[in-house]
């Protein structure tokens, strides 16, 4: 009996071995997600993982954690958003997208956001009015810079932190907040129940730049999608996903848009755009 | 659809091993899962797991009746009774607890279809409220106190170490927050469970079976419908409160329906298989764990990054149905093959049993090798963290073990912690 366990547990080990190891033409790529897992980066991060078929899935602990992972992976690729660099400044974390010279950059694009409340609510963000508005959002924009950004143009906001955009809108559908700063693909998901007064798209019609004049208007998520691999086969795989219809799919359900045809100076737009994040919200 | 047959006889293996075998413990499915669960969807996670979990608590009763060893600690309330059965009332006993267990099952998976079908939480979303998550966060927490109340100091200290090294990537957190938490960076729910839970039991564990019996299930003429039917509501609301459903369950029905031994022992098997299926019901309409089991599935779709109650009325990819139609209809076939399988083979039972139990200590150091291998393929520390890690987390089993402290509590608290410091932390910035 003894030795037929021992066999069996040899046996067993030994094909989980063997599986493991077993490897194919194109090298195993680890996809890193350095963003909290109920945020829209995370589902960006999910969506781009699934279109690569077989590849690995690291969830950090946080952003630094991540850049770890990803110097110490090969075929690693760092799904990198401007709102998770914001966050690890602000906490002394370095997350920063530059240098660029060690990625290699596969994909750009831009996720914007809305402000909604609920269907059938007066609640507004009108400047002068003395009512305390409660505004839900990502705890990692949630800075008291942000709120004194509103409180400069006369607007009485009070943030309260969440998880991610998912929390936020269930929070603002249970009544616990007057307005919720969310991804516009989860404020989409939840159809009549909510009614979008703004959106950080310059190119709506209810841009909120043209109401109120608020810092970063044009508040998005930046996605950069970089790789640390030199392999031929690696970088095909990576421009492959721009023709998944799981890919594709994702980008028009979230309305997050985007582009595979890209340079190195690709990345220059979202380090500017995070300086200019950095220098209005950030609390120093 | 026959990947889905597949995933529910493996289940149903599962389950029966672990209903069979003592030191396996009734989330076994749920443990599994952890090695295997990042290539399958949710309808197969679900399926899967539902099967195991009743097939645990289907066979321990099988395991109790002829072995006198409890196979489910839900069984732990009629234990003594059995001493006093000869092996013809056993044998009868056998057939009826597996009537009244089908009866239960078959009845709780309707009425949780029902719920869930048409009980549309998401029309009242109140439910998610900051307020009411705060007030069920606080009748956990008074609640394990109160059940606790000699060792309370004791049980608050494990839910303040769980609550502390939950959060992970909260930014509205100080930053000393986790100055010292870093010590438990990379630590995964599987290896907690592994060392708080499973490896006392196996250095603890130990039985001798001797029993040469020939046992058979032995159809009774006076299986009694509506008693079974008052014991699986009475598990059923059981099981909808938050802690150990199955036992819960068990003991009320054994205490309120019957009047001698062997219809008390009938109604806790009826109760304590409808329990289960109840527990089930505020994780998939609110994503709210409520027990061991689903406090694992829910670590399983963290990881995923899918909230159960958005998933469990979406599409199931096959037939057309949604994912709580399709675990339905996979659940009846489960239930019956169980039913089957549970009046038939029990001399093979006990004879896996004793086999098993032979050499139980060694069977089961094999399996706890092979899991902490397999937690080493995917865990994303050195093996020396790790080996750390677990050894504390063990440390900690035989200490709760020894005091005989519930680790339930510092469970809930490592998985729940998170939601538990970001729902304070939204109550001080709305109301203060």
């Amino acid at each position: 009996m003894k030795k037929v366990s021992l066999m069996l547990i040899a046996a067993f080990l030994t094909a989980v071995t063997v599986i493991g190891c077993s490897s194919n033409d194109t090298p195993e790529v680890t996809v890193i997600n350095p963003s909290h897992k109920t945020s829209p980066a995370a589902v960006f991060a999910f969506a781009f993982r699934d279109a690569l078929g077989d590849a690995k899935f690291y969830q950090s602990e946080d952003c630094e954690d991540a850049g770890r992972k990803y110097r110490e992976t090969p075929n690693a690729v760092f799904i990198y958003n401007s709102s998770m660099e914001f966050a690890g400044r602000n906490k002394g974390l370095n997350c920063n997208l530059e240098p660029l010279t060690d990625k290699k950059i596969v994909f750009v694009g831009q996720h914007y956001f809305k402000l909604c409340r609920r269907a059938g609510d007066t609640v507004d963000l009108v400047p002068g009015n003395n009512r305390r508005v409660t505004m839900g959002i990502a705890s990692m924009l949630a800075t008291q810079a942000h709120e004194n950004t509103w409180k400069e143009q006369g607007v009485n906001v009070k943030i309260v932190p969440y998880s991610g955009s998912k929390t936020v809108a269930k929070a603002l559908l249970a009544g616990d907040i007057d307005i919720g700063f969310m991804g516009q693909g989860i404020a989409a998901k939840q159809g009549d129940r909510i009614e979008c007064l703004y959106s950080t798209n310059p190119e709506a019609d209810n841009y909120l730049g043209k109401s109120i004049p608020v810092a970063v208007p044009d508040f998005h998520i930046s996605f950069v999608v970089y790789t640390n691999s030199k392999d031929p086969k690696v970088l095909e795989k990576l421009r492959n996903v721009g023709n998944s219809e799981v890919f594709n799919n994702y980008l028009k359900k979230s309305m997050t848009q985007g582009t595979f045809d890209v340079t190195q100076d690709s990345g220059q737009t979202a380090i500017e755009y995070v300086r200019r994040l950095y220098k209005n919200w950030a609390d120093r | 659809m026959i990947d889905l047959i597949l995933f529910s006889l493996f289940g149903i293996t599962v389950g029966i091993l672990g209903g069979l075998l003592p030191a396996l413990p009734v989330y076994i499915g749920a443990f599994l899962l952890y090695t295997f669960h990042q290539d399958l969807n949710v309808t197969e996670i679900l399926v899967f797991w539902l099967s195991s979990f009743i097939g645990g608590q289907y066979f321990g009763s099988i395991a109790t009746i002829t072995t006198n060893i409890p196979g489910e600690e839900s069984s732990l309330v009629y234990i003594n009774d059995l001493y006093k059965f000869d092996l013809y009332e056993k044998n009868k006993l056998l057939y009826d607890t597996a009537l009244s267990s089908s009866v239960a099952t078959f009845l709780a998976i309707g009425l949780m279809w029902l719920g869930i079908s048409f009980l549309r939480l998401n029309e009242l979303p109140f439910l998610y409220s900051v307020n009411v998550q705060v007030a069920i966060y606080v009748f956990l927490i008074l609640s394990f106190l109160l059940v606790n109340k000699e060792k309370w100091f004791i049980i608050l200290l494990t839910i303040l170490f769980g609550v502390s090294i939950a959060p992970r990537a909260n930014y509205a957190l100080p930053n000393n927050w986790y100055d010292w938490t870093w010590l438990f960076d990379g630590y995964t729910f599987y290896l907690v469970i592994l060392g708080i839970l499973i490896i006392p039991n196996l250095f603890t564990y130990d039985v001798d079976i001797k029993s040469n019996k020939h046992f058979e299930a032995v159809r009774d003429r006076n299986f009694n419908w509506w008693r079974t039917f008052k014991a699986s509501i009475i598990g059923f609301i059981a099981g909808l409160i938050p802690g150990p459903s199955a036992e819960t369950g068990s003991i009320a029905a054994y205490r309120f329906i019957g009047k001698n031994k062997k219809e008390k022992i009938i109604a806790a098997e009826a109760a304590n298989n409808s329990a289960i299926l109840a527990s089930v019901i505020p994780f998939f309409m609110m994503t709210l764990p409520v027990n061991n089991n689903t406090l694992l599935i829910s670590g399983i779709l963290d990881m995923h990054g899918l909230t159960m109650s958005d998933e469990i009325l979406a599409p199931s990819g096959y037939l057309g149905l949604n994912v709580i139609d399709l675990v339905t209809l996979i659940l009846i076939f489960v239930t019956g093959l169980y039913y089957l399988l549970s009046t038939t083979f029990i001399d093979f039972y006990v004879k896996i049993m004793k086999l098993i139990h032979g050499k139980i200590k060694l069977v089961l150091l094999g399996i706890v090798l092979i899991l902490i291998y397999l937690d080493l393929l995917s865990a994303e520390i050195t093996i020396e963290h790790y080996l750390i890690l677990l050894g504390f987390f063990t440390f900690i089993g035989f200490v709760l073990k020894k005091f005989n402290i519930s680790a339930i509590p510092m469970m809930f608290s490592i998985l729940l912690g998170d939601r538990l410091i970001w729902a304070g932390i939204q109550v001080s910035k709305i109301y203060f």
